[in-house]
């Protein structure tokens, strides 16, 4: 669910600020209306995001949010990416080392 | 995705909410009406224009900037870091105020303290509330503003410009910068439909 691209900027965005609108997201990410639509509608029926619509002065505001749950999610999946990543740079090391045969 | 990724993430969308060129408007146009308020005497022209520019631009703001741009709650930190900011705006502000009263209509020992540097005072005050939202937003644009100011000050302590006309021509270029920035804003971003479609219910 958090690996695929699109939903892992969508995370990344949602993870530093308290929330942000449809509009907010779909000019950060660069996604098309009815990409960021299908993948808010996946990250919200995994429980990861909570969208609430709303009217503010009269015009529609879709107001997305991160749960504790995706907040847990994107935070458990950048660990797994870090532990990843550094198994890959020792691993990389040893190899110019030629402690590891390729 | 490291941390320092993390929080240039963040300042990106911080500074993309209010990097639409609106607040350079606002702050030239206080920068006018301080130079034309030293031009002609008219010392309440700037409580005025605070009065009716501040809502101005916040219905700006709403109506233009928010659908194009989008809304964004910030996380506590940001918001702490941007009230420690708007209180030393608030204080730059008051200096100005101060420094009006103290030129303008102030007592007439206190206008012989200030008047021998007076013509730089007010454009090093203003350059500082520039040097303030450089900061805030990390903008190089806003040192040049303060550059501008100081330059246009210099020119007035020198004599080459009449009083107040070197704040008047300083914030018309400040202005004329940020007029060009919602131009360009207006049209890199049209507006959006807030309700994302329908595929959300």
């Amino acid at each position: 669910m958090v690996h695929e691209p699109a939903r892992l900027l969508l995370l990344s965005c949602l993870y530093v600020v308290d929330a942000a609108d449809f509009v907010f997201l779909m000019r950060e990410t660069g996604l098309t209306q009815g990409n960021l639509s299908s993948h808010l509608s996946k990250l919200e029926a995994a429980g990861y995001v909570a969208v609430e619509k709303s009217f503010v002065r009269k015009r529609p505001r879709t107001l997305v949010c991160l749960t504790a749950g995706g907040r847990a999610a994107f935070a458990k999946y950048v660990a797994a990416m870090q532990r990843l990543l550094d198994g890959a740079a020792q691993f990389e090391g040893k190899l110019e080392t030629g402690k590891v045969n390729a | 995705m490291d941390e320092l990724k993390l929080r240039e993430l963040e300042d990106r969308a911080f500074r993309a909410y209010l990097d639409d060129g609106s607040a350079d408007v606002l702050l030239g146009g206080m920068v006018v009406a301080f130079g034309v308020s030293l031009a002609s005497d008219i010392d309440y022209l700037v409580s005025v224009l605070v009065v009716l520019a501040v809502p101005g631009w916040l219905k700006f703001r709403e109506r233009l900037v928010e659908p194009r741009r989008g809304y964004v709650q910030l996380g506590p930190a940001r918001r702490a870091r941007v009230s420690r900011y708007k209180s030393a705006f608030m204080v730059a502000g008051f200096l100005v105020c101060a420094t009006l009263w103290a030129i303008v209509i102030g007592p007439e020992e206190w206008r012989g303290a200030v008047q021998p540097h007076s013509r730089l005072i007010p454009s090093v005050l203003f350059a500082v509330t520039a040097l303030c939202g450089a900061v805030l937003l990390r903008t190089s644009r806003l040192v040049g503003y303060a550059g501008v100011l100081i330059v246009a000050g210099g020119f007035g302590q020198v004599g080459l410009l009449p009083r107040g006309l070197e704040l008047v021509i300083a914030g018309l270029v400040i202005t004329a910068h940020g007029m060009v920035r919602i131009r360009d804003f207006l049209r890199r971003f049209p507006a959006v439909d807030s309700t994302g479609g329908a595929t959300i219910d």
